[in-house]
């Protein structure tokens, strides 16, 4: 008897220990130092191997040098793609693959019953993320170069899974019990949709609707369709356009949306930035051109980039690939330098829709009711139910419930018209990118290229220097798109394309500097209406202020500049602010700290105190002067720009907003921003106790860098540093600059980067997060880049066909 | 002490080709072939596997310089990595004690009462 209690209770335990449970994972199977996750901990660098990949029409040679960046030397292209699949798959087979679940709207697959977690899953699938993908594999299909590179690169991701034992899986898989998937085509145009939704997925077309509701043309004209005087667009004054614009006529209906709440929308992503420049010849200590940037996102880890060289014939390029599509994303080749930054054009629109009935099977346009189209979702959960779900399409887009509290008694649609949905093939751009060797195929390269829309900035071994804004942008009348839009009226639809060579750009211009920091994309003497929204000028005027007065520019000159903390916003306001503030009302601790503030060269550097204590001042300050009325609203609205608040503030101190309508006193300026003083004071005395050491910006600063899939422990918090986002170093919070690039053009042409993390997506390994410290002191590393195979390496792979 | 010895190299070889359970094999084998009493068994079979995935773990800890486990450690709110060497051998030696148990209360019935 008691050896069957014994033994019932042994297989119980057994079958406990190999059952993830929640988000336990299964205890025996992770804890087996034979197969769990021990046999992650990297206890040797790799050796040196020879492998037979299937699929190898030649032998391919990886050469990982110091950093353990890995360089492929492959005897043609499509060997060239199936071992960068390969070598992807093997340092990061994970963050490719959670990518494609997560754009895919496929989480709760792996996560099981969680209701954020399902939330984003319905979302993604009525955004039409899987849905657009599919339609854009279809097209790069069709294209046989393009299908030929996408499938070399599966083939290489595929013959790295087939091999993996289960004991050999990377870490997160254990963690969450999941096995790898077959690799397609298809998960590297969902990754290129992960990447339109970071880079293109924001709208604020309901808040502004709202807010022009609520507060009035005048109001919009002043906050969002004012430019600041200090902005400096990124095509500049200076450009003549040589071309007529045709431009679709503006309806003289003033069509007045419902006020619709709490549709989910993807807010703008603010932490999404980015810089760019090249100098030519006449600036340069060397006599030629320089090229650097360094695109701001959220950082994670694994790092979202890794460092790469393609060498076959036609190709030779070295940069950053992005994990899970071929090709080198922001780099250089034997003959010109390219890097990217994100425009921020209106590409996503959305429009009210009037359907039949229930049925929601017909809609109101141009005067007849059209049938609607349909998709079948099906969000599968593990140990769970599956939720089925159908997605109703107007000719526009996605059309979603936009009330789905059902607070109105009669329901509001808005369907969606985004870049995102379009078909077309943007990979070719970038393979296009790398193997280019002057201006005219790079400017051939950029035709392809469909979205997220970036500003392409080039230098090549020829002397010329350029920057196109970059993408497929709809031929829009003025302000078209800025509010919900009337989905009745075929006025209010996307009319056709600006035509490629409309496209904002710049060539060798006289000042001998192009430049690029996601500030509007051109002077206003551009013939066409591109968006209403962009970042603040800060970045790209402190970017050309220094490059213009700068000369004998050496590489090293770029790699500090992209390390400047100085912060034009705090240049801008804080004489102002020291200047309303009411000393009198101050505590005496708080008095001595003012002098401190005075002292202050506006630097966000990481030991000093000031720019946390300015973070706080002004967000108090803005907070105060806009929350009652916004609150008032009791709606989600859209709030304007720090830069063109500081100007509104500097020319009217007596701006309206500045009283608390929550209060019978009126209030003055000097109030506002003394309370907000006080408020900083207090913030920063909480967090950080009494003034010192703990009140240094890189504490305040809470450089948190997460796991890709948000697993504790496996990220790196609290990383020391400096930086702003309105700095060039536009570190801050998590976010910032993920890859620092800079490059010297000439015969000998040279390359200096960093980024936060390492080559290995392996938690146990040492090269997991070894370049961070590199990346935040801004010591930028010299790249390896060969002209031909090396003989002395780390270690390297010889791969060979398996026949 | 043979038994915990014998579970322990029995453990091993058995658990480099096969999944992580068949750590329970020899202790049900062993704990049955030497007849002990219940709580000896339980202990010295624990001890087998204790010893071995605790050893084991705390191999690969100090060769990887602790980068893994310290990770490991953050993620399950343990504090030190140590802990999770020591849970890796808690674990193992639960199954292995409990297997052994069972192994030896099969030849209970041979056994005479005083």
């Amino acid at each position: 008897m008691k050896s069957i209690i014994s033994g019932i209770t042994l297989v119980i335990v057994l079958y406990a220990m190999n059952t993830k449970i929640g988000s336990i994972p299964p205890l025996g199977k992770f804890f087996d130092p034979n197969a769990g996750f021990w046999t992650n901990a990297e206890t040797s660098l790799p050796e040196s191997e020879e492998l037979n990949i299937e699929g190898l029409i030649d032998e391919v040679s990886v050469v990982y040098d110091e950093r353990r960046v890995p360089h492929i030397f492959a005897q043609n292209e499509h060997d060239l793609f199936l071992a960068q699949g390969y070598v992807t798959a093997r340092e990061r087979l994970y963050q490719m693959e959670i990518q494609t679940y997560d754009a895919a709207g496929r989480l709760s697959e792996l996560i099981g019953e969680n209701p954020r977690v399902q939330e984003r899953d319905v979302t993604t699938r009525r955004w039409g993320m899987p849905w657009a993908a599919e339609k854009k594999v279809d097209v790069a299909m069709q294209d046989s170069a393009s299908a030929r590179i996408l499938s070399a690169y599966s083939e290489g991701v595929n013959a790295y899974i087939q091999q993996l034992k289960p004991s050999e899986y990377p870490l997160e898989y254990k963690i969450l019990d999941f096995s790898p998937e077959p690799w397609s085509p298809l998960k590297t145009s969902l990754l290129h949709m992960n990447m339109l939704r970071t880079l293109s997925g924001g709208s604020s077309d309901d808040r502004t609707s709202r807010t022009k509701a609520y507060f009035g043309q005048d109001y919009i004209d002043k906050f969002f369709n004012t430019d600041p005087e200090m902005l400096e667009a990124i095509i500049p004054k200076s450009k003549i356009w040589d071309f007529d614009a045709e431009r679709p006529p503006k309806p003289d209906s003033n069509f007045k949306p419902k006020t619709a709440e709490r549709i989910q929308y993807w807010e703008p992503n603010a932490g999404v930035g980015s810089n760019n420049w090249a100098v030519d010849g006449t600036k340069t200590a060397s006599g030629h051109p320089i090229l650097a940037g360094d695109p701001h996102l959220r950082l994670s880890l694994p790092s979202i980039w890794m460092e790469m060289q393609l060498h076959a014939p036609g190709y030779n390029t070295y940069g950053v690939t992005f994990q899970g599509g071929p090709g080198i994303f922001i780099g250089f080749n034997e003959h010109i330098a390219f890097s990217v930054t994100n425009t921020g054009s209106d590409v996503m629109d959305w429009y009210e829709i009037e359907f039949k009935d229930a049925s929601k099977n017909e809609y109101w346009y141009d005067g007849s009711w059209i049938a609607t189209k349909k998709r079948i979702e099906e969000i599968k959960i593990r140990g769970g139910e599956t939720i089925i779900d159908t997605l109703v399409f107007s000719h526009h887009g996605p059309v979603m419930l936009a009330n789905p509290d059902d607070t109105l008694a009669e329901p509001i649609y808005h369907a969606m018209r985004w870049i995102g949905h379009e078909a077309g093939n943007s990979l070719s751009t970038f393979i296009g990118l790398n193997k280019a060797t002057n201006y005219d195929e790079y400017v051939e390269a950029l035709k392809s290229y469909v979205a997220p829309a970036q500003n392409f900035v080039f230098a090549s071994n020829e002397g010329d220097i350029a920057i196109w804004v970059n993408g497929q942008f709809p031929n829009k009348w003025d302000y078209q798109g800025q509010t919900v839009s009337d989905g009745r009226d075929p006025a209010y639809d996307w009319q056709g394309w600006i035509p490629h060579a409309h496209n904002p750009h710049i060539k060798n211009p006289a000042s001998g500097f192009v430049s690029s920091a996601n500030q509007e994309s051109a002077h206003d003497s551009y013939p066409y209406y591109l968006a209403d929204e962009y970042a603040p000028y800060e970045r790209g005027r402190r970017i050309n202020n220094l490059l213009r007065n700068m000369d004998n520019i050496t590489p090293q000159d770029m790699m500090d500049m992209q390390m400047d903390n100085f912060s034009m916003h705090a240049e801008s306001i804080m004489p102002n602010l020291l200047n309303w503030l009411e000393l009198d009302s101050l505590s005496s601790e708080e008095q001595d700290f003012s002098s401190d503030m005075n002292n202050w060269n506006y630097e966000m550097n990481a030991n000093l105190k000031q720019p946390g204590f300015f973070y706080y001042w002004w967000q108090e300050l803005y907070r105060s002067i806009f929350r009652d009325e916004y609150e008032a609203s009791g709606a989600s609205l859209r709030y304007p720009d720090r830069d063109r608040v500081v100007e509104v503030l500097k020319d009217e101190p007596n701006f309206e907003f500045i009283d608390n309508i929550t209060t019978d006193e009126k209030e003055t300026m000097e109030q506002l921003v003394t309370a907000a003083y006080k408020k900083a004071y207090d913030t920063m005395a909480t967090y950080y106790g009494s003034v010192g050491e703990p009140w240094n910006w890189g504490y305040v600063i809470d450089n948190d860098i997460d796991h890709v899939g948000q697993i504790p422990g496996l990220g790196a918090n609290d990383v020391y540093s400096g930086g702003s986002s309105e700095a060039i170093n536009a570190t801050r919070f998590g976010y910032g600059p993920s890859w620092r690039m800079v490059v010297e053009l000439g015969p000998e042409i040279k390359g200096w980067g960093v980024y936060p993390g390492g080559i290995s997506g392996n938690p146990g390994s040492p090269n997991y997060n070894s370049f961070t410290y590199n990346w935040r002191t801004g010591e930028h590393f010299e790249l390896n880049f060969y002209r031909e195979k090396p003989d002395a390496s780390l270690y390297q792979l010889t791969l060979n066909g398996d026949n | 002490m043979m038994l915990a010895l014998v579970i322990l190299i029995g453990a091993f070889a058995l658990n480099i080709f096969l999944p992580w359970w068949s750590i329970a094999l020899p202790g049900l084998i062993f704990g049955y072939s030497f007849k002990q009493q219940a709580v000896p068994s339980f202990l010295w079979g624990f001890f087998g596997v204790f010893l071995l995935w605790g050893g084991q773990a705390l191999y690969v800890h100090i060769a990887n310089e602790g980068i893994l486990s310290t990770r490991i450690a953050e993620m399950l709110g343990v504090g030190s990595p140590l802990i999770v060497v020591l849970i890796t051998g808690v674990l193992g030696g639960l199954v292995s004690g409990l297997a052994t148990l069972t192994g030896s209360l099969a030849t209970k019935k041979k056994r005479t009462f005083r």
